[in-house]
This record gives structure tokens, sequence and C-alpha cells, in this order.
């Protein structure tokens, strides 16, 4: 009786399964509250691990991406993508992965490495892990034309309110079921597996090699779809039992709300990171001044958002969200930098059908140099600054190849690549308007967890467009020596007299202007292309709401005659390997709200599209040389030349009437902070 | 006990149930059918496998290409005759969610009933994906309590020798001398004959002056990789000053202050690693396995030939 045995087994396994599964939980809790207690103690910052041999008090810059999707995330799963979580920590820590196609014995007909392995990443796949959302947005999938799409696309507002009904959230997608079978399938739960990689890519060693976090990406959109993601990241492994979705918390303040509920205020340890991304495709509502309800935020929205989220991704695979360019009236031109040419993700495929339909991307679209404008307004009639979002970057890759971000070889980050062996693809292998994406850089004491994650709550981080460029950024008085760029203690000289990126300018009532300075190194170790120019970029809103922006160059060539020769590629023209700047605002008034930031822009080269199209030597002039797959490379939409470049987070100032309790929360200067304000 | 062995209500009970358990395996074997591809379908699958490659894939990998379509759609069936989608509460809360977009009413049993009854799940990318998550599952477990033997886990050590290597680390310190000023070579030559190093004579350098057990690749990242590879194979003893080395940014005079050499880590410490290799390796055999088994167990074999 061959079946009845195999039902009496298939029977036995579950009631073990099940067993082991129930087990698996009892000891994992077990586990969690030792590691509670240890957490509780100050050894090794709150951390269970060796300390670090390579620890400067003066801060590092440490290079990692914080936007990582492997095969548990649709959208990647069904573009081939096979990369696990602990595959992509190991491609972060240098080494090789397969990537798709896939023969059918499971042999990638394609490779990639790093040329040099990151410092720290981040695996954040869609909480909605089976892709509710993703599946019928996207064209390339298998189910974007079933009917559940079909009436997601056609009725979005039915979708959205199917989706979202009361009965539908936490029930809904939530992958443990209500009676406990959840637990058979503990060894099967992505999140878990997540959870583990994590752990497993973490050096606790005293080399301190590599950081990882535990994180995901809440995969929300806007009632007409408009891009609303974000990354949730971790501090430790306290982490909550699932992670929460967009069809768990279906709106932004649900989901900062239940952050609260079942991490920061959860009791055990949990601490958190809301990092929204492609603000680009959000069409204005990524950073919205409403409600759920449609009311203005109040105090307390204003503070929780601006606790929750403190690092906006400023660049990524999917273009660059720091200012809107439009090239008839933009005063600064670098904001054309890998700008998207629509302002939503629907107007993307709009526009492959009716060009004229689809909707450009708009002043008040989501670009950041707006948004932190609108946080400047709000501290104004809040007394908090809800939009105080220091900068990092980061590649989005949907193959698993965090930091595959070099534009030499680029391979396409939505599941097409460039083989590394003989035969070379036809065509280019991703989007036009796409790019290889960029590095989140922090200043950080060592290489782990907890000091990275400080750094990145108090906004000592930058962003890079892929390029290693080191970069350091203060803020103060006019205390900041004048000849600070020349001493060798210009480190210390910062930290002594200013605050550093992300941090508040703390003026006296009498102080003169506040006075910035800036220096920047090269990334010597791939291209060695050398710098051109530091820039300073400030915006302001006045007491009467005027809003303002200027951008100075202070230090490098404004008018460098550096190039790039678009038939070979090589680079023309004298750079900087280090430049340093320092700046006094003239223009500074002492009642206005401002940031400032910096941008370090290198002399400029070919971006990735041109050195393909120049590989497979198509010359526009010749039309029988453009081959198929290929005629990207002629039309008007080709930006054959790039400048990579690095934004620091902005330091702010306010008023000192309206010193708000959050800048003492935030300040590096905390402990002088309160005791001015409460003397 | 003779009269009931004799009974005719027995053998009546004992034939229809023989019956019924054979008539059920039948059933059974009767839908383990594929339906092999249309040329149409062939067409989409090369043509999406052309949009990930860049090229058109040749007869071959057409071939496998049509396989793995075939195993997908083999392993959705068989995973749906053995009923995991009636039990695993992903697909059940994917199948409600399905039933409320299809406006059916009743109870959550009546809605799956009526979901399954339209065969929305076969066509469910979300159902179909764990489907096959759930099989993968199932034969991995078959695998749990075995352990890889001390000559295996040997044999995996001796044929990766990247596994836990520790590359060579330095400790050091530099004074920096800026090529875009003037002489830097001559002041940096200077300084070293005189004896003086001392980094607030030289020029400032972003990333400071000391440096703490970097492996090459992180000193090639902040210096660039003529100085790294200068660095690293210099035989000055240690905490002896000597240069100067060229950088990308000038020269640099510099002193190490401890080196640590490159070395493997041993076996025993790599225990972990090397059997999750050992245990990914089995996975994928078992797994390949019962997929040959099962191509055997159904009836049309559209499989091609490689």
């Amino acid at each position: 009786m061959p079946i009845f045995a195999s039902l009496e087994i298939a029977v036995f396994m579950r009631v073990c399964l099940l067993l082991v599964g129930v087990f698996g939980v009892v000891l994992a809790q077990a586990e969690d509250s030792s590691s509670v207690k240890i957490s509780g103690s100050d050894l090794n910052r709150g951390e269970v691990r060796q300390p670090c041999l390579n620890r400067d008090p003066q801060r590092q810059v440490f290079f990692g991406d914080t936007h990582v999707h492997t095969k548990y995330s649709l959208d990647a799963g069904t573009q081939g993508t096979r990369t696990s979580p602990a595959d992509a920590y190991r491609f972060a820590r240098g080494a090789e992965i397969g990537v798709q196609p896939w023969t059918a014995d499971g042999k990638a007909l394609r490779h990639l490495r790093l040329d040099r392995p990151l410092d720290f990443a981040v695996v954040t796949d869609h909480a909605e892990l089976f892709g509710e959302v993703e599946i019928c947005q996207v064209p390339s999938f298998e189910a974007y034309s079933s009917w559940q799409c079909k009436i997601y696309r056609e009725a979005p507002r039915l979708a959205f309110f199917l989706f979202n009904t009361q009965s539908s959230r936490g029930k809904r997608l939530g992958m443990c079921g209500a009676n406990g079978d959840l637990c058979r399938d503990a060894g099967l739960r992505p999140w878990q597996e997540i959870q583990q990689a994590a752990e497993d890519a973490y050096d606790r060693s005293e080399n301190c090699e590599f950081t990882s976090f535990v994180a995901y990406e809440w995969t929300g959109a806007s009632a007409n779809l408009a891009n609303l993601h974000r990354n949730i990241l971790f501090k430790n492994k306290q982490v909550p039992a699932l992670p929460l979705s967009f069809v768990d918390t279906p709106s932004a303040p649900l989901l900062w709300d239940a952050l609260d509920r079942e991490c920061v205020n959860a009791g055990t340890g949990c601490e958190v990171l809301v990092i929204p991304h492609n603000s680009n495709l959000s069409d204005g509502y990524m950073f919205s001044l409403a409600r759920d309800d449609g009311k203005p935020i109040t105090v307390a929205d204003a503070k929780q958002r601006a606790r929750l989220e403190r690092l906006v991704e400023v660049m990524q695979h999917k273009g660059s969200s720091e200012c809107y360019y439009d090239p008839l009236n933009s005063a600064d031109e670098l904001c054309a930098f890998e700008q998207l040419p629509y302002s939503s993700f629907s107007d993307k495929f709009i526009g492959k059908i009716l060009p004229f339909v689809s909707k450009a991307p708009q002043p008040n679209g989501g670009f950041i140099r707006e948004v932190l404008r609108d946080g400047l307004e709000q501290e104004q009639r809040l007394g908090v600054n809800p939009f105080k979002l220091g900068f990092i970057a980061s590649s989005d890759t949907h193959i698993g190849a965090p930091g595959a971000v070099a534009e030499k070889g680029f391979l396409g980050h939505g599941g097409a690549g460039v083989p590394v062996g003989d035969t070379v693809p036809e065509g280019l292998p991703d989007d036009l308007e796409f790019n290889p994406g960029g590095l989140a850089a922090v200043w950080a004491e060592e290489n782990s967890r907890s000091s990275l994650f400080e750094a990145m709550q108090r906004r000592e981080t930058y962003g890079t467009s892929g390029p290693r460029i080191s970069l350091r950024f203060f803020g103060g008085d006019a205390s900041l020596p004048e000849d600070i760029c020349e001493r060798s203690d210009y480190v210390a000289q910062g930290y002594d007299h200013g605050v550093a990126m992300g941090g508040d300018l703390l003026l006296d009532e009498d102080a003169e202007a506040p006075v910035f300075t800036v220096f920047a190194k090269m990334d010597a170790g791939r291209t060695g292309t050398p710098l051109q120019r530091i820039q300073i970029i400030k915006g302001s809103v006045g007491k009467e709401g005027q809003r303002d922006e200027v951008v100075i160059d202070i230090a490098g060539d404004t008018d460098s005659s550096a190039g790039v020769d678009l038939q070979s590629c090589e680079t023309q023209g004298s750079g900087h390997p280090q430049l340093c700047g320092r700046w006094q605002d003239p223009q500074f008034d002492p009642t206005e709200n401002a940031y400032y930031y910096a941008r370090v822009l290198e002399n400029p080269t070919c971006r990735w599209s041109q050195q393909i199209c120049i590989a497979a030597k198509i010359d526009c002039e010749n039309p029988d040389t453009i081959k198929p797959g290929y005629e990207q490379c002629c039309s008007a939409a080709h930006r054959p030349v790039i400048q990579e470049r690095a934004w620091s987070s902005p330091i702010w100032y306010s008023p000192s009437e309206d010193m708000s309790e959050e800048v003492t929360k935030a300040g590096v200067k905390n402990e002088n902070v309160t005791a001015e304000v409460q003397p | 006990m003779r009269q009931l062995v004799r009974s005719r209500l027995l053998h009546f009970i004992i034939i229809g149930f023989v019956l019924y358990v054979v008539n059920g395996h039948v059933e059974r074997q009767n839908q383990r059918v594929l339906t092999c591809l249309t040329p149409s379908q062939r067409t989409v699958l090369a043509a999406d496998w052309a949009q990930v490659a860049g090229r058109a894939p040749t007869a071959n990998e057409l071939s496998q290409l049509v396989n793995v379509a075939l195993d997908e759609q083999m392993l959705v069936r068989e995973a749906m005759l053995q009923g995991l989608h009636k039990s695993d509460q992903v697909i059940i809360q994917r199948l409600l969610r399905d039933a409320d977009f299809l406006g059916i009413k009743g109870d959550s049993q009546d809605k799956i009933d009526a979901v399954l009854a339209m065969d929305v799940a076969a066509g469910d990318e979300v159902v179909r994906r764990r489907l096959i998550q759930l099989m993968q599952h199932e034969s991995a477990l078959n695998l749990q309590g075995l352990s890889p033997s001390k000559e295996e886990l040997d044999t995996i050590y001796t044929q990766r020798p990247d596994l836990g290597m520790v590359p060579l680390r330095l400790s050091f310190e530099h004074v920096y001398f800026d090529s875009s000023r003037s002489n830097a070579r001559v002041r940096a030559e200077q300084m070293l004959r005189e004896n003086t190093q001392d980094s607030r004579r030289g020029d400032v350098f972003l990333d400071g002056n000391h440096f703490s057990n970097l492996n090459r690749v992180a000193i090639t990242s902040k210096f660039g990789e003529d100085f790294s590879l200068a660095l690293a194979s210099s035989a000055t003893p240690i905490g002896s000053w000597f240069g100067p080395l060229q950088s990308a940014y000038g020269f640099h005079l510099v002193r190490i202050n401890n080196r640590n050499k490159a070395y493997r880590l041993p076996l025993n410490e790599l225990l972990p690693e090397l059997e999750e290799i050992w245990r990914r390796e089995r996975q994928a055999q078992a797994w390949n396995v019962y997929v040959e088994e099962l191509r055997d167990n159904y009836k049309v074999d559209c499989h091609a030939k490689i």
C-alpha cells in the first residue's frame, strides 16, 4: 500500500514539522530574551561582538549599499534572479555570483564580481514577499495581464480600496496564519532567511571587515500609483516577527505607527530607520504634508516623521532625486544629472504607448531640494522640521549585486547583464534612462552595526553616484580657522569649531554669518578620475515664506576645460586629487530658516551607455552601423557624458528663538544645546 | 473467525476498498499529463530570454528553456495533486484575496472552493511560485538529520582554497606631500634624509595619517594600486621610515607598525560554512533526482533531449 504509506509519512512529517516549528519559536524567544539582556549592558556599545582593531574616534568613511533585492523580491525572481540574501552578502564581500539566464541544470550563463568589496550592505527585499502590488505594475511579469492586475490598473481607486479595506489589514497578507500554522513553515519563511543571512554575513570578529543589517522594503503606492517606497533598516537582530508590508500598513503614517508599536516601543531593544527612495517617481506624494484624513500634519506627526525618517536616497538606479531640472528655466544645470523623463512609473509605461500623455517630471514632484524647503516651512509653522533628511545613495539592484555601480561594464540592474565571457550581448542591457546607481557613505568610528547605525541616525552620511569619493563637511561660526584647509588637524578643527554633515548650526545670538568647510578626495581605487570642483547649495525660507536657492562654487575650477573624448572615452584636462574650501555665507539672514549641503564633482567621463555604444562601434552619422538594440545610442534622449559626484547631508540653520526640541535631539553638540536651552 | 473470513460482506468491503484505492491511483496517474508548449509559447520564451540576455537563444538554450517551463508546469500540477495548496496559509490568503477581487460571497471555505473550481490557483503566479517553494522545502526536509562525513568536509575544504583566506593586513602611518604643490618628491626625500618625519610637517591628507589593520584592497581604495603594491611588497623592517612611495595623490613617507601575514583559517573554524556548502550541494542533487523521477511519472514527454 504505497499510497497509505506515503500519506501516513506525509501526515507524520507535518506533525513533526509543527513540533519542530513550535519548539523553534520557543527557542528563538529564549534566545531573544537573553540577547536583550546583553544588549542592555554597555559592553561594546550594546552589541555582542569583539571590539574592532580599526577604530578611529575622528571617524572613518565606510562605503555600502543599503538597497538590494534578491530572489525573494518577486520582481527580481520573475526576471530570473536566483541570488539569495546570503549570496548577495558574499558578493558584497568580494565573491563571484552567477547572473541570469540559467541553464536547466542550474548553471548561470554569466558571472559577476565587484572590483573591491563593500564595507557594508543591506538586503531589502519587498516585504510584500509575494509581490501583490508590484506584480501588476511591471509588464514583464507573467501575471501582469491577469484579471487581478487589470482591475488594479484600470480601476486603481477600486483596487486601492480593495487592497486597503479594514478587513485586509493584518490578516490579508499576514503570512502567519491566525491559528499558528505558520510555524510549520518556519524554515521556509524568507524573513527568517533574510535575518539569518544578515547574521551570518556580519563580521563580529576584531577585524570588523563587513557589516550587514536586517531590513526590508515597504512597497507602498499612493492612490494614483505614485511611488512611496521606503526601506526599513533595523539596528540589530531585535526585529518585528514579521515585516510590516504595504498590505499590513497601507499608508506611510500607518507604517510609522506600526513600527513604533512593534519595534520602537516593543521593549525588545528594537531600533529602526526608515529611508524613502525614488521621491523622483512619487509625483509629490512621498513627502506629503497631509495626514491620511486629509488634514495638515500636526506637531506629533512631524516629530514622529523626523524621528523615523532621517535619511533619503538622493540617487540610485532609477535616477537622481536631488533637484528638478527644467532646460529653459533652471539656473543649476547640474540638476539634469540622471533625471528621469517621467514623474511616476505609470507614466513610464504610458509613455511607451502614448508618449504625449506621459507626465514629465514636475518642480513639486518630490525632488529633495524642494522637500527640504517644505521642511523649513513646516518648522516655522510647527516648530518641528518633519523633513530633516540626510543623504545616501544606493543601487536598488534587482540581480542581488550590491555595489555593482561602475559605469564600465554595467550589467543592468533589472535582470539583464553583460556576460563576462566572450559573447557580447547585443543592445543596451538596461533602459536608457536608468543607471548603475550609487553608494552610501557613512562616517563612523568603526565598521560595526552600532557605529554605522548611530552615524546614519545623526545623518553623518553622504551619497555618491558610484565612485568612492571621500567627503567631509563642517559648519560653524567664524572660529573655524581661516587656514583650516592647510592644517593637518583639519578634522579635529572641524569637530571642535563646528558640526559635521547632518547636524544643526549652533550660532550665538550675536554671531557673524556661519562658516562652512568642505574637504574632498578623489577615488584612487578604480579610474582615478580627478575632482573638478566643490559647491555648496543653500536653500532657505524667509519669515514671509519666500523661498530662495543659491549654488556657490567654493573650490576647484569653475571654468574647467576638462572633458572627455566621446569616440574613445579618454578623459582630457587636469583636475584635483584633493580639494578643500572654506566659505562664509555673505547673504546670511539670521531670521531665515536655511539648509546647506555640499556637492563634489568629478571631471566628466563617459556614461555607461556611451561606453557600450562605442564598444559596439556605433556611428550615428552612419545608419548602417546602428545595429538592432542600439538605436537608443543615437536618440535625442541619450546623454553620453556624466559627471560623477557626491552629495553631503545638509547642515541646518534655524533662527534661535525657534530653537526647538528637535534641534536638541539631533545636534552633534547635544549636551551643549541642552545646557543653553535649559539654563 | 473462519465465518468472518468467508463472509461475503467482508469480501465486498475488501474488493470495494481495493477498487477505490486503485481507482484513486489511476485517476491521479491519469492527471499526471503534461501539455506540450505551443509554437507561440516557445516564441514567447525565446523573446523573454533575448530581452534578458541581449541575444537570441541558441537551439540548445531554447530546449533548456522549454524544459524549465515544462518542469514548472509539472511541479505545480504535482503539488496540487498532493493537495499542498489546501494547507498552506500563504496560498489560502492569496486565494481569499482572489475571491474578493472576483466578488465571491460566502465564508472562507466557500470562497476557496469557488476560486479553485475556476482553476484560478494554477494561473496565479504567486500561488505557482509558492507551490514550487513548498515542494523544494519538502525535498530539503528529507535531508534533515543527515550530516557530512569528515572526508566530505575535507574535500570541500581542499577544493575551495578561497574559503577562510584571511589576507595580509598592515597597520601604518605616513607623511603626505601633495604633488600639486612644488617639489613634493624633493621635500619628501629631504625629510627622510633629515629623519624628521612628522605628519604635521607634511601636507593634509583627508583620510588622515594613521591606518590600522587594513588589507590590500582597502589600501588600494584609499591610495591607489601603485602605492598599495609598493607598501605590501616592501621589505623595510617594521618601525622604520621609508619612501617616498608615489600614489595617485603625491608622495608618501611610510612607516609600517604592524604586519599580519595572510593565512588560511583551519578547517574546524570553517565548519558551519563547509556544512552549509555540503547541504546546499546535497539539496540540489536531491531536487534534481526528484524532478527526474517525476518526469518519468508523467505521461506525455515533451522534454527536449539535450
